[in-house]
């Protein structure tokens, strides 16, 4: 099989040519950059939805992921979300507002945004743990669904401006002749460069500029009296720079291109890193669009390497991804901040990162406690604990005339959750199981759960 | 101790075996497998590293009270000598390591003093990552533990390495074998009550072996099926995600079992306080002290790994350092040392040895905030009856700094080097690249009652 090491970087951007489109690639797309394939509406159950964006192609597919956000006013849905977001906030407990936000990629209308959204909350982690405020939290994460597919300078210049960061990592304490080095130096290590793409010296004379950065009743506000206007020199340039001034310097820098991709290539293609002469169309890219981050995305989501063998599956899917992806499936009526308490065991609660590197990821997400967590929470799923119906109810909802006997309730489960990607000899035990010769019949429930623990499932 | 049926059965129970046998499918994981090296069963010496995370400051861990460039550094937050607990007439701990002086008198600790490595690097995560791949340079991308684990006398099935704790598995368990436990989660599957009769799985108190045998043993259970799927599910290329997601769930299914046995808690009458089944009282499900409660239990039961790896955040003091550093500092030395005297009382202790290790020391100059920030080289901790308890290497002077930071006189990777040979019987120059000088920090073969004689 190619690998990543292998691939012919002129090649692998180029838009993927399909033979066919079947479930398997619509199941790739959809999983990656949507949390799966949409949740039921009134109109069309969601195995009705699936069925549909196999048969209308890889184009439709595609121009309806990348779909912008309207330009002017935002849609009807989207106040909505955003006003019982604020109201949530004022509340003042964390679960509703993960419960929230969980909602939010559910039901989106551009889940791509979501995605998007999501890696930014990792990129820039801040947690409620320091910042203690909700409010402060859903005015980031407001911030970074505004930029999430837009250009990324001005998400990075409006990061260092916001609230939560503010508090995150000490800005507020960072003042003329007693600099804190804090932002300064993870908006370079972790933000937008990664290690060994500037010096101490540019981490220093960039705390400088950041100077004078901070609140004033819950609001950025800008102390000249605390800030140092003296000249600064960052990465070779003199001037009299502020704080807005070091996004732009960090940025041209070549090395924040690539940076900045390789966050893209993890988040959306393998858990892995490729080698950087792969990387470095994107990269140019980036440079040449001042990192346009939808147009980055729509090369990357309909490129020759996101379709190839060496990306499929190769992802370990994240403990919101998971969940989001059990919850389209299992919306019906579901108790969201419950499904929210459930997150922390999973390894990943929503507003709560680790430290400010944020979650690792890739194979850092499962471990023996994690794994325990997911396999107990699809069981909860199948008997219905979160919602109004159990896995049988939900199936039957769904695809009435499909399912007559336990093995074709069984065969919709594997291509509803798992794209038809169950190994023979697994497909054949489980449907030895919903047929047994001896013993007795499996309720569907255990089934679809015995589906839902496979290891196919935990990738993406 | 267990006696010897009790051990054995212990040790079965564990095994996919004999755990999951009621349903004939009799196998065992692949990588569980392979086991060249055998060892012989609770005789294993063990390595316990615990991460001091955030950078330990040095200066006010082991204190140079006699030297005034101490106090001139540090007129807010310097330790007075009248409250330092000497180890001889120049350094000595804050009265907050009480538990450590018991240790020092007892002459089951050695001080490494000094220890660091060239070009320090001032920042959390890469520093992190260079203690944890012994790596300098950057360039390897694994740990130096897993590194380790290759070259580990294993009794046949067991795992080598454990980090126990909230977080991911720290890099220095990253790439060979190992596996993370959260001790605060419960560990069990909510779909396998109704396998055991009344609903409850097996008391291990019980002598009676047939409560160990499912409720129905014709139909397989949800867990047996579960691990019997991920066993036939495609495993993909080496290394894949496919193949690493398939093998850490095979683990846990092999694991589970016996680690609900550890964690589980029972109300006991008598005495009206929650215990584990061995009759130990329960401390908080999170925090240092549990977690080395836990690996002393693990020990005791015979899990049979070479390797354990435990935490303790927050020692990232930028300000208002005192009070959270000392506290610190207390749970530290209380829970090591309940660790060791519970080891020595189940006559574990010749097998253990504790390291300690933090990430940097922090700057010499206090900072505008009574805290401190990052600096480079500090002091570690090398526990246990094994040990040649005393002070190690030199005391880095406070006055010919490295751009404000203590020099280093000691690299990390002769600690390394030392356990590495000494202790855990592997060749450390394939580990960690190069052969590094050894420091006195094991007693001679001699002088220790050689457990793996």
């Amino acid at each position: 099989m190619e690998t990543f090491q292998t691939m012919d970087p002129s090649q692998a951007w180029q838009p993927a040519q399909f033979k066919k489109w079947d479930l398997r690639q619509a199941g790739h797309l959809y999983r990656r950059a949507a949390f799966g394939f949409p949740p039921s509406r009134a109109d069309e159950t969601a195995w009705q939805a699936l069925q549909e964006r196999v048969k209308q192609g890889p184009e439709a597919c595609l121009d309806e992921l990348l779909v912008k956000p309207p330009s002017e006013a935002p849609s009807p849905t989207d106040r909505l979300l955003d006003r019982l977001g604020e109201r949530i906030a004022t509340e003042n407990e964390l679960h509703k507002l993960q419960g929230w936000w969980l909602y939010r990629m559910v039901y989106t209308q551009r889940p791509l945004e979501e995605r998007a959204t999501l890696l930014w909350h990792n990129h820039f982690a801040t947690s409620v743990d320091k910042v203690v405020s909700l409010r402060h939290m859903l005015r980031q994460n407001q911030l970074l669904r505004r930029h999430a597919l837009g250009h990324f300078p001005d998400l990075l210049t409006a990061i260092g401006r916001d609230p939560a960061m503010i508090i995150w990592l000490d800005t507020q304490k960072n003042v003329k002749g007693r600099p804190n080095e804090n932002y300064a130096r993870e908006v370079m290590e972790l933000f937008s460069l990664g290690v060994g793409n500037y010096t101490e010296q540019d981490i220093r004379e960039a705390a400088r500029a950041f100077t004078g950065f901070t609140l004033r009743e819950g609001q950025f506000y800008f102390n000249a009296s605390l800030h140092d206007d003296g000249p600064k020199t960052i990465f070779g340039q003199r001037g009299n720079f502020g704080g807005d001034d070091v996004a732009r310097l960090i940025l041209e820098r070549p090395a924040a291109a690539m940076f900045i991709a390789g966050k893209l290539f993890r988040e959306f293609v393998a858990d892995e890193d490729p080698p950087p002469a792969l990387l470095e169309s994107l990269a140019k890219q980036l440079r040449e669009t001042n990192y346009d981050i939808h147009q980055a995305l729509s090369t990357l989501l309909r490129s020759q390497l996101f379709f190839s063998p060496a990306a499929y599956r190769a992802r370990i899917k994240s403990p919101v991804e998971y969940v989001v992806g059990l919850l389209r499936v299992f919306e019906s009526g579901i108790h969201f901040d419950s499904v929210a308490k459930t997150l922390e065991g999973l390894g990943q609660s929503l507003f709560v990162p680790p430290n400010v590197k944020g979650w690792d990821g890739g194979p850092q997400w499962l471990n023996s406690a994690t794994i325990i967590a997911r396999q107990n929470l699809a069981w909860e799923f199948v008997q219905g604990i979160y919602g109004d119906s159990d896995a049988e109810k939900r199936l039957h909802a769904m695809a009435p005339h499909n399912i007559k006997s336990p093995s074709q309730q069984l065969a919709l489960a594997c291509d509803l959750f798992l794209q038809g990607d169950v190994a023979p000899h697994v497909r054949k035990r489980l449907m030895s199981l919903a047929q047994p010769s001896e013993g007795s019949v499996k309720p569907i429930n255990e089934l679809v759960h015995l589906v839902l623990t496979l290891p196919e499932y935990q990738l993406a | 101790m267990f006696s010897r049926r009790e051990f054995l059965r212990r040790t079965l129970q564990g095994s996919s075996l004999l755990a999951f046998g009621a349903a004939g499918h009799l196998t065992v994981p692949g990588f569980l497998a392979k086991s060249a090296l055998a060892a012989e069963p609770g005789k294993e010496r063990i390595l316990v590293v615990v991460e001091l995370t955030g950078g330990n400051d040095g200066l006010n861990t082991l204190i140079p009270f006699r030297d005034d460039a101490y106090y001139k550094a540090r007129p807010s937050i310097g330790i007075p000598s009248g409250q330092v607990l000497r180890l001889n007439d120049e350094v000595g701990l804050p009265f907050s390591m009480t538990p450590f002086e018991n240790l020092w008198e007892a002459e089951q600790l050695a001080v490494v003093q000094g220890v660091g490595y060239p070009n320090p690097n001032r920042s959390h995560f890469e520093s992190m990552d260079i203690w944890q791949s012994a790596d300098p340079e950057g360039r390897r991308t694994n740990g130096w533990l897993a590194r380790a684990t290759a070259d580990l006398k294993l009794q046949p099935g067991k795992i080598p390495a454990f980090h126990i704790g909230q977080g991911q598995l720290p890099l220095a368990m990253r790439g060979g074998t190992a596996m993370a436990l959260q001790p605060d989660k419960e560990f069990g599957f909510e779909f396998d009550n109704d396998t055991y009769e009344y609903g409850l799985p097996p008391d291990p108190t019980d002598d009676n072996p047939a409560a160990f045998v499912p409720r129905e043993s014709k139909d397989p259970t949800q867990e047996q099926l579960m691990q019997e799927l991920a066993e036939l599910s495609a495993a993909g290329r080496k290394d894949s995600a496919a193949d690493f997601t398939r093998r850490v769930m095979l683990d846990t299914y092999s694991t589970v079992g016996r680690l609900r046995e550890l964690t589980t808690l029972e109300f006991q009458p008598p005495e009206g306080e929650f215990r584990f089944r061995n009759g130990q009282v329960m401390y908080e499900k999170t925090g240092l002290k549990y977690e080395l409660q836990l690996v002393a239990r693990m020990i005791e039961a015979n899990f049979g790994a070479r390797i354990y790896y435990v935490s303790q955040d927050g020692y990232d003091t930028h300000g208002d350092q005192p009070s959270t550093h000392q506290e610190l500092l207390s749970t530290l030395t209380d829970s090591i040392a309940s660790f060791i005297s519970y080891l020595e009382e189940q006559g574990l202790a010749e097998r253990v040895v504790l390291l300690t290790f933090s990430e940097f020391g922090r700057r010499v100059q206090e900072n505008g905030s009574r805290g401190t920030d990052h600096g480079a080289a500090s002091c570690l901790f090398v526990a246990g009856e094994p040990v040649q308890a005393g002070l190690v290497g030199k005391y880095p002077s406070l006055t010919d700094l490295d751009d404000g930071d203590l020099k280093h006189n000691v690299d990390f990777r002769q600690v390394y080097a030392t356990l590495l040979d000494q202790w855990l019987e592997v060749d450390s120059s394939a580990i960690l690249g190069k052969r590094f000088e050894h420091l006195p920090l094991i007693k001679k073969l001699s002088e220790v009652a050689s457990p793996s004689a």
